[in-house]
């Protein structure tokens, strides 16, 4: 349905790299495309095409009346021998089907909207990117309100705990003391 | 007693030549055969690299769409659907016959490329070039999974839109533009060497 398509989707990511490299490689597979085959063997194939839809065998026949045969041959062995079976009652284990290997499938790619951050450790903050880089917006910055403390550990490396200092002017400022407190100082 | 059967219209669109295939005009069939016959055998070309099976691909692909209509029900374009039916025949073509890699008649084979540019000193260069340019994008296709060889054909040689490309494989666009993200980054070292002839 061409008429419906948006313009993302007909030139999709046209001004970044990879909209451009994909349409890049479109056309050169355009370009390198090996001769095709003559008129006469269209038509030849055209004819195949007309004799498996209009011909005698009629529509909705399949185009190989043999695997029609072969089919109902097959189950009728599948059904003697169930009939059989079900009759000496022997019980031959069946193996179980191996599963086929799946292709090599990629995740899907999760819309913003897919992801919710429930917990993360301290150490891979810099790792993560929220939004959409680079943020060409106004960052916003979270307000004490917006902050709760649910738990404090010490330092690993200093051995200094976290201070939470919420300010006037300042919306939040938090920062290393160099304060000694009890061992199991402040947990909640 | 007769049966009158309506005239198929000239210019008809695929949803009106379907309805008079179905009425029995012989010629809507004509008329769709020569529409989509080439991104048809372009599909199934590349995911075979061979002329006589992508043929019996294009083939088979025009029998099951057309007996199969039950599936398509319009909930695409017949495009689409065409080309899901003979992307998919290619590829259970491809397994049956043991997959030949893609590697076409006219095609150099691995290490004969210098050969081949002797042979063809007096050809053209550019249907030199042409050669070697798709012998290399065959190669770089080869090193892609078979669902993302497929996502890519049908986007580059089919020429459909990603909506299209996720109706034709039963998928989302996100999954869609996924696969396409996969496939252009393994498929960047061909960009960057076209780049460099």
């Amino acid at each position: 349905m061409s008429h419906d398509r948006d313009t993302t989707e007909e030139h999709p990511g046209a001004d970044d790299e990879r909209g451009a490299d994909l349409l890049r490689l479109r056309s050169l597979c355009r370009s390198v495309f090996p001769p095709e085959p003559d008129e006469a063997a269209w038509q030849t194939l055209l004819a195949r095409v007309h004799a498996s839809v209009d011909g005698p065998a009629g529509r909705g026949r399949s185009s190989r009346p043999l695997w029609g045969i072969v089919g109902l041959t097959a189950a009728a062995v599948i059904l003697a021998s169930l009939l059989t079976r079900s009759l000496w009652k022997t019980s031959v284990p069946v193996p179980a089907p191996t599963p086929a290997p799946r292709a090599e499938e990629p995740f899907p790619v999760a819309e913003a909207d897919d992801v919710t951050i429930i917990s993360m450790d301290a150490r891979d903050v810099a790792a993560l990117v929220v939004g959409e880089p680079p943020v060409s917006g106004t960052l916003v910055f979270a307000r004490p309100e917006d902050i709760r403390v649910i738990r404090c550990e010490r330092c690993p490396h200093s051995g200094r705990f976290a201070r939470l200092e919420p300010g006037e002017e300042v919306p939040m400022f938090v920062s290393a003391a160099a304060v000694e407190l009890p061992d199991d100082g402040p947990q909640k | 007693m007769a049966t009158l059967i309506a005239p198929c219209p000239h210019g008809a669109s695929d949803e009106q030549l379907l309805a008079c295939h179905a009425a029995g005009h012989r010629q809507a069939l004509d008329e769709l055969f020569r529409r989509y016959r080439q991104p048809a055998y372009r599909v199934a070309y590349r995911l075979l690299g061979h002329e006589a099976d992508a043929l019996d691909a294009v083939q088979e692909g025009f029998i099951k769409a057309l007996t199969h209509l039950h599936g398509f029900q319009g909930r695409s374009s017949f495009k689409t659907w065409l080309l899901r039916v003979v992307s998919n025949a290619a590829l259970d073509l491809g397994r049956q016959r043991g997959r030949r890699e893609a590697i076409s008649l006219d095609a150099p084979q691995n290490g004969d490329v210098a050969s081949a540019r002797l042979l063809s000193a007096d050809e053209a260069g550019r249907g030199l070039e042409r050669a070697d340019l798709r012998h290399q994008l065959e190669q770089a296709l080869a090193s892609l999974s078979e669902v993302q060889r497929q996502t890519f054909v049908l986007f580059a040689d089919g020429e459909l839109s990603y909506r299209e490309i996720a109706e034709a494989m039963q998928t989302s666009i996100g999954t869609v533009m996924s696969r396409l993200f996969y496939a252009r980054q393994k498929l960047r070292s061909f960009l960057s060497e076209r780049d460099g002839v």
